[in-house]
C-alpha cells in the first residue's frame, strides 16, 4: 500500500477514479441513442434540464437559466442568497455581512474571510487558499468589461485587501444595501473564481471555484461534475451530479419518468398535473419569477398618443393572460416591478390611484376613437416561439382585436426574437424577464440609456422613454432603503400614469422531483432559477422501480 | 357638655364632609384628568396621523416629485395605510374628511377612496370640524356620543379627526363613580365608629388625670397613674405621675430641711434675731435663754439695744443705719456689750446682714456671737506673750551679764594665775642645772602651752564679751569677727558696713553683733559657706542689715515645722533679738541656693529703748 500511495499520491488517485468514471460514463455516452441506465445504487443526482447545453462555464458571463444553475453548483460569493429562500442573505465565504460605515467620507463595507477555504483542484492547485488578494483579484476580473458581462454594475467601486483575509470596497456614491449587498453574493459578478492557466489553452485560462461540485466534463449526453471533497461546509452527501439536456418538451416527461430525479419544467398547470400523476413525483413551484410584461414605442405612432396607450390598458383583461398558465404558475401583476421585489405595487395600492386600468372597452374604443382610430388599426410585432411567450402572444393578439387593433405576430426563434427587438423599432414589445433587483428593472427598462437603438447604451428600453430617468438615478443614490423603495414606487406611477407599461403577470418556475431526493432546504425562491443542490441534497438509496426497495 | 361629646360633635360631621368632598373631589378631578387624558390622548393620535401626512407630503417636495400628478394620490394613499394602522383603544379611530365635509376614509363607513370622496357627512355638530380653529369637539353617531380632536392638513385639504365613543373614555370613570360613593359611606361609617372608639379612649385617661389633680389638691401626694400608652396622653400621665412624685420628694426635703434649720437655730450657740428696720426684736433663738437668761418669746417687741449696756446702746442706732444702707449681700460687724439677766457683762461680737426687702425675712437679720471667753483669753494670751519676751531679753541680757561676768573673771583671775603661773615656771627653768636639758624642755613646753591657754583664755574672753564695739564701734566689732573667723576658715569676705556705729546704743550694738555671730557661725560651721557677704547701712529711718552665704542652704518651712524641743536655738535666738530690737528678720533660703537673712531696726524710737530696757530690766 505504501508503494501503491508513492506511485498514486492521493490527489493522483482521485484523478484516476475520475477519469474510471469519466470514461465509463462516455462508454455509456457513446452507445446509440437509448433511454440512459438507471443504477439503482448510484449516487449521483440526475438532473435534466430544458436546454441543448451550457452557453459558458464563467459565472461572471452566466446569465441564461442554465448556465445559473452551473456557477451555482461550483461558485461561492462572500455572502449568499439562502438556498431555496432568496432573497434572504446569508455569509458564504464571508464570516459575515456588514453594515456600511462612512470612512473619510465614503461609504465603506468590510468583509471578513473565513479561513482555511481553499479553490477546486487537483494537487498543487488545490492549496490555494481563499484570501483577501484571491478576492481582490476575482472582483478585478468582475470589473473587467473584456472578461465579465457584469462590469458595468460596479462603478464606482474600489477594493483593496486590509489584510491577508480582510477586504473592503468603497462605494461612491454610496448605495443602499438592497443594491450593494446582492453584489457582493453568489449572483452574476459576486461569484470568487481563480484563474487557472492553462499552458496548453492560454487564451482561455481555467476557473476554479470553492463551490460544493466541481466540472468533470462533458461527455455526450451528460456533463459531469464531482463531489468537492474539500468544500468549506463538508463534503457534499451526492457523489456527483449528471447534467442532461432535454431541449424537447415532448421528451421531458418522459425522462423525468425514466431516469431523472430533478428537471426543469414547463410553467402550465397541466404540466404539473401530468407530472403529479407519475410515481414517486414531486413537483417545485418557486420563484424567482419571470415577469411578463408589455412595452409601448412611446416615440412612434400610434402609441406615441397616449391615448392610444390607455386604449390598449383598458382593452387588455390580465385574467387572460394568466389563464394558459393557471393560476398556479401565474399571478397578475399591476407594476412593470412585480409586487415581490422592493418598490413592486399591489393591486390596491394601484387601483387606490386609478392606475390599475380595468378591462373597459367602451373606454378603450373612446380613446381611440379621440386619438383618431375610431376603428382601430394594425400594427406587426415579433414573438419569440417558446411557449410561455407564444401563449401571451396568442392571448395579447386576441384581446387587441376586440377593440379593432390587429396584431400581426411576427414568430421567430428565441435568441432571433431577443435579437429582433433590439434591432428594429416594433410599436410594441412583449418580453419576460427576471432582473436581480428593481434599480436593474427600471434602468435596463425605462432610463433613456437603454433605449433600443437609440440609447447611449442600449438594453431593452422598448418603450424609447425617458420620463423617469431623473427618479431612476435619485433611487440608485439614496442611502435610505425605504426611501430608495418609495422613489421607485413613484418612478413606477409615472410609467402607469403615461402608461408606458403594461404589466401582465409573474411566472414561476415548476421543477419535478423524485421523492427519493430530499434537498436539504425548504423552497420558495432560488436566485439560481432551481430549486439548488447543496452540500445537503441527497438521494435516499436505492431508487424505487428498479428491482430493488428504497 | 363632656369632652368625648364635644369630641365626637366637632370631628364625626368634618370627617363625614371630608370623606364625601374628597370622593366627589376625586371623581370630578378625575373627570377632568381623564378628559384631559383625552383630548392629550386623541391629540397625540391625531398628531401622529398629521405627521405621517406631512411627511409623506413632504417626500415628494423633497424629492421633486410634485410632476406626477398620481404621485400625490400615491402619498395620500401611503399615508392613509399608515394612518388606518393609528390605534385610539378599542373603539376608536381615524377618520378623514374634505374641507367640504366629504368622507375620504372611515373605517366604518364604505368610502370612494382618495380620488372620489363617498358623500358629505352631516352628523351633531361634526361639521364643526371643518371650520377652521375648531379641534376639539363632541358629537353623537348612530346613538353614541363620541369625543373627537380635528386637525385640517391644508396642503391635500384633508381633515383628519381622531375620535373615540365616550363611554370608552369615562366608561371606567363611570362604572368607578357608584363603587367611590359606597367606598366613601363605608369609609365614613368606619371612621365614625374609629373616632367614637378613639375618643372614648383619649377620654378616658385625661379623666383618670383629673381625679389625680384632685386629689393631690386635697394633699393625697401618693396618687400614680396608670400610663398605658406612649402618645401624648401617656406622656402627660407619665409627667403627671413625675410631678406627683417631685412633689412628695420636694415636700419631704422642705420639711427635712426646715427641720434641719430648725435644729440648727434651735441648737446654736449664737444668738440669731430678725430686727426690723427699728432695731425691734421680731424673733429671737432659743439660744437667747442659755446666753442672756431671757426667754426667746419675751424678747419679741423690745429693742435690742434694751439688752446692752449704756455705751453699746449708744452705738446701736447708729449701726441699725449703717446696715440699712449697706446692700443686703454685705454682712455689718460690730461688738456690743450685753447684760444678761443677772446683770453681768457680756461682750457680743454682731453680724448683721439687711435682708429687709427680702419679703422672706423682711427684717435685719442678728447672728450674735458671745466673744466674752474668747476676749478673756486673748487679753491673758497677750499678757503671757508680752511677759515671754520679757523673760526672754531679760535671759538674753542675763546671758550676756554671764559672759562679762565670764569674761571679766577669766581676764582678772585665770589670766592673773596663768601669767603667775608661767613666771614661776621660768623661774624653774632658770632654777634648773643647764645640763638638765629633759627638765629644761620640759618647762619650755610648759611655759609654751601656758601661752597657748592663756590665748585660749583671751579668745574666749573676747568671745563672751567683744571688746571692740565700746570702743571702737559695731562696724570695728563686726570687721574683728570677720578676721578671726578667717582666721580659722577659707573664706572669701565682701563687707560692706557703713554708718551703723554710735546709732545704738551699746546693749542694742551687742544684739546685733549677736545676731552676726550667730549667722556667721551657721554658715561657716552648718552651711559650710565659703563665700559670705555682709551689708549694713542706714535705709530711711531704720537700719539696714544682710548676711548672705553660698552655702548649701535648707527647706525652711522643714525647719520652722521642727518640734521647739528638737531645734536649736539659732535661728529663734536670732528672730528673738531681732524682735527685741524692735525690727523684723526674714529669711530666705532653699536646698543648694545659699540663704539671706535680713533684718530691719527702727531708728530713733524711743520705745524701743524703754521696751529693751524693760524687757532687760535696765
Amino acid at each position: 500500500m505504501t508503494y501503491l500511495r508513492y506511485i498514486f499520491p492521493p490527489y493522483r488517485l482521485r484523478a484516476l477514479i475520475y477519469l474510471v468514471f469519466a470514461l465509463v460514463l462516455a462508454t455509456v455516452a457513446s452507445a446509440p441513442a437509448q433511454t440512459p441506465r438507471v443504477d439503482a445504487r448510484a449516487n449521483v443526482l440526475r438532473l435534466g434540464l430544458n436546454v441543448s447545453g451550457f452557453n459558458t462555464r464563467d459565472p461572471h458571463y452566466a446569465a441564461s437559466f442554465a448556465d445559473r444553475i452551473l456557477a451555482d453548483l461550483v461558485f461561492n460569493g462572500l455572502i449568499r442568497f439562502t438556498p431555496g429562500q432568496a432573497p434572504n442573505l446569508e455569509p458564504d465565504l464571508a464570516e459575515n455581512i456588514p453594515e456600511p460605515q462612512i470612512i473619510n467620507g465614503k461609504q465603506t463595507w468590510t468583509f471578513f474571510l473565513k479561513k482555511g477555504i481553499y479553490f477546486q483542484g487537483e494537487g498543487p492547485l488545490r492549496r490555494r487558499e481563499v484570501t483577501s488578494e484571491a478576492v481582490l483579484r476575482s472582483f478585478k476580473k468582475t470589473m473587467d468589461p473584456r472578461r465579465s458581462a457584469y462590469a458595468g454594475g460596479y462603478q464606482g467601486i474600489f477594493m483593496q485587501a486590509l489584510d491577508r483575509y480582510t477586504v473592503r470596497f468603497t462605494v461612491d456614491p454610496p448605495q443602499s444595501p438592497l443594491l450593494f449587498l446582492p453584489k457582493v453574493a453568489d449572483y452574476a459578478g459576486g461569484f470568487i473564481t481563480a484563474e487557472v492557466h492553462d499552458p496548453r489553452e492560454p487564451e482561455s485560462p481555467r476557473l476554479l471555484g470553492t463551490g460544493p461540485f466541481k466540472i468533470l466534463g462533458q461527455f455526450d449526453d451528460r456533463f459531469v461534475l464531482t463531489a468537492h471533497d474539500h468544500y468549506f461546509r463538508g463534503r457534499p452527501q451526492l457523489d456527483g451530479i449528471e447534467i442532461f439536456f432535454v431541449p424537447r418538451p415532448a421528451d421531458r416527461l418522459p425522462a423525468f419518468r425514466d431516469y431523472l430525479d430533478l428537471m426543469a419544467g414547463e410553467s402550465n398547470e397541466g404540466w404539473v398535473n401530468r407530472v403529479m400523476a407519475l410515481d414517486h413525483a414531486r413537483v417545485n413551484i418557486l420563484g424567482v419569477q419571470e415577469t411578463a410584461t408589455l412595452h409601448f414605442n412611446t416615440r412612434k405612432p400610434p402609441f406615441s398618443d397616449i391615448r392610444v396607450r390607455k386604449a390598449v390598458a383598458y382593452a387588455l383583461d390580465r385574467e387572460g393572460f394568466v389563464h394558459p398558465f393557471g393560476e398556479t404558475m401565474a399571478q397578475s401583476i399591476f407594476s412593470p416591478v412585480p409586487p415581490y421585489m422592493p418598490g413592486g405595487l399591489s393591486r390596491d395600492n394601484v387601483k387606490a390611484m386609478g392606475l390599475d386600468y380595468p378591462t373597459n372597452l367602451d373606454k378603450a374604443r373612446k380613446l381611440l376613437a379621440d386619438a383618431g382610430y375610431p376603428k382601430g388599426f394594425r400594427i406587426t410585432t415579433v414573438a419569440s416561439e417558446l411557449d410561455q411567450y407564444l401563449k401571451n402572444a396568442r392571448t395579447l393578439e386576441a384581446q387587441l382585436a376586440r377593440v379593432g387593433i390587429q396584431l400581426d405576430l411576427v414568430l421567430a426563434g428565441h435568441a432571433r426574437m431577443h435579437k429582433l427587438i433590439r434591432s428594429q423599432d416594433y410599436p410594441l414589445v412583449l418580453y419576460e424577464a427576471f432582473r436581480p433587483n428593481t434599480d436593474e428593472i427600471l434602468s435596463r427598462f425605462f432610463h433613456s440609456e437603454s433605449s433600443v437603438i437609440t440609447g447611449r447604451a442600449p438594453a431593452t428600453n422598448f418603450s424609447h422613454y425617458d420620463g423617469i430617468d431623473a427618479l431612476i438615478e435619485k433611487a440608485r443614490g439614496e442611502r435610505i432603503t425605504l426611501n430608495q423603495i418609495k422613489l421607485w414606487e413613484y418612478a413606477q406611477i409615472k410609467l402607469l400614469e403615461d402608461m408606458v407599461v403594461y404589466p401582465l403577470h409573474f411566472r414561476q418556475q415548476a421543477f419535478a422531483r423524485k421523492d427519493y431526493l430530499e434537498l436539504g432546504h425548504p423552497v420558495t425562491a432560488a436566485m439560481a432559477l432551481y430549486p439548488q443542490i447543496t452540500e445537503k441534497t441527497r438521494l435516499i438509496l436505492p431508487r424505487p422501480g428498479t428491482g430493488e426497495r428504497p | 357638655m363632656k369632652i368625648f361629646h364635644k369630641i365626637l360633635a366637632m370631628t364625626l360631621p368634618m370627617a363625614l364632609i371630608s370623606l364625601f368632598t374628597g370622593a366627589w373631589l376625586t371623581y370630578t378631578l378625575s373627570d377632568q384628568a381623564i378628559g384631559l387624558m383625552a383630548e392629550r390622548w386623541l391629540g397625540t393620535r391625531l398628531g401622529e396621523a398629521m405627521t405621517l401626512v406631512k411627511k409623506h407630503e413632504e417626500f415628494l417636495r423633497l424629492y421633486g416629485i410634485t410632476n406626477i400628478k398620481a404621485g400625490t394620490q400615491k402619498a395620500q394613499y401611503d399615508a392613509l395605510q399608515e394612518i388606518k394602522a393609528i390605534r385610539i383603544g378599542q373603539a376608536g379611530y381615524i377618520f378623514i374628511l374634505d374641507r367640504d365635509g366629504n368622507l375620504i376614509y372611515h373605517p366604518h363607513l364604505p368610502t370612494g377612496g382618495i380620488n372620489t370622496p363617498a358623500f358629505v357627512l352631516d352628523f351633531g355638530g361634526l361639521a364643526q370640524l371643518t371650520q377652521p380653529g375648531t379641534d376639539a369637539v363632541r358629537y353623537t353617531w348612530k346613538g353614541q356620543r363620541h369625543q373627537a380632536m380635528s386637525g385640517v392638513f391644508a396642503p391635500w385639504g384633508w381633515v383628519l379627526v381622531a375620535t373615540d365613543p365616550v363611554d370608552e373614555i369615562y366608561g371606567p370613570m363611570n362604572h368607578a363613580k357608584r363603587y367611590l360613593f359606597i367606598l366613601a359611606l363605608l369609609c365614613s361609617s368606619g371612621i365614625s365608629l374609629l373616632i367614637i372608639l378613639l375618643t372614648r379612649r383619649l377620654v378616658s385617661p385625661l379623666q383618670l388625670l383629673v381625679q389625680g389633680a384632685r386629689q393631690i389638691g386635697r394633699g393625697d401626694l401618693e396618687v400614680q397613674l396608670p400610663v398605658r400608652s406612649s402618645d401624648e396622653i401617656g406622656r402627660l400621665s407619665t409627667a403627671f405621675n413625675s410631678m406627683s412624685r417631685d412633689l412628695r420628694q420636694s415636700l419631704s426635703a422642705l420639711r427635712q430641711s426646715e427641720k434641719h434649720f430648725r435644729a440648727v437655730t434651735e441648737n446654736s450657740s449664737d444668738l440669731i434675731a430678725v430686727l426690723d428696720p427699728e432695731g425691734t426684736i421680731q424673733y429671737t433663738s432659743p439660744s437667747a435663754t442659755r446666753l442672756l437668761g431671757y426667754a426667746a418669746d419675751n424678747l419679741k417687741g423690745h429693742s435690742l439695744s434694751q439688752l446692752m449696756d449704756h455705751a453699746s446702746a449708744e452705738r446701736f442706732p447708729e449701726f441699725i443705719t449703717q446696715v440699712l444702707q449697706a446692700p443686703a449681700a454685705k454682712v455689718t460687724y460690730r461688738e456690743f456689750v450685753f447684760l444678761n439677766r443677772e446683770g453681768q457683762a457680756r461682750i457680743f461680737e454682731i453680724s448683721a446682714r439687711n435682708l429687709v426687702d427680702k419679703p422672706d425675712v423682711a427684717g435685719i437679720v442678728i447672728n450674735s456671737r458671745d466673744m466674752t471667753t474668747r476676749k478673756k483669753i486673748e487679753t491673758e494670751l497677750k499678757t503671757s506673750e508680752l511677759q515671754l519676751h520679757r523673760l526672754s531679753a531679760q535671759l538674753i541680757s542675763a546671758q550676756e551679764d554671764e559672759r562679762t561676768r565670764l569674761s571679766v573673771g577669766l581676764h582678772d583671775e585665770v589670766g592673773q594665775s596663768l601669767t603667775v603661773m608661767k613666771l614661776n615656771v621660768i623661774l624653774l627653768e632658770e632654777s634648773l642645772d643647764p645640763e638638765d636639758r629633759e627638765g629644761r624642755r620640759a618647762c619650755e613646753e610648759m611655759v609654751a602651752y601656758i601661752d597657748q591657754v592663756i590665748e585660749n583664755v583671751r579668745r574666749i574672753c573676747r568671745d563672751l564679751a567683744p571688746p571692740a564695739i565700746e570702743d571702737l564701734g559695731l562696724a570695728a566689732a563686726l570687721m574683728w569677727l570677720m578676721e578671726t573667723l578667717k582666721q580659722h576658715y577659707a573664706l572669701h569676705v565682701d563687707m560692706a558696713i557703713d554708718g551703723v556705729d554710735n546709732r545704738l546704743s551699746q546693749d542694742r550694738q551687742i544684739l546685733v553683733y549677736r545676731i552676726f555671730q550667730e549667722a556667721l557661725n551657721n554658715a561657716v560651721k552648718h552651711a559650710g559657706a565659703d563665700t559670705l557677704t555682709l551689708e549694713g547701712c542706714i535705709d530711711g529711718d531704720r537700719l539696714h542689715f544682710s548676711i548672705q552665704d553660698n552655702g548649701k542652704g535648707f527647706h525652711l518651712e522643714t525647719a520652722q515645722a521642727i518640734a521647739p524641743e528638737n531645734k536649736g536655738l539659732g535661728l529663734p535666738a536670732m528672730k528673738e533679738r531681732v524682735r527685741m530690737l524692735g525690727g523684723k528678720l526674714s529669711v530666705d533660703t532653699a536646698p543648694g541656693r545659699g540663704t539671706i537673712l535680713q533684718f530691719h531696726l527702727p531708728l530713733g524710737k524711743k520705745e524701743a529703748y524703754d521696751d529693751l530696757s524693760h524687757h532687760t530690766g535696765r
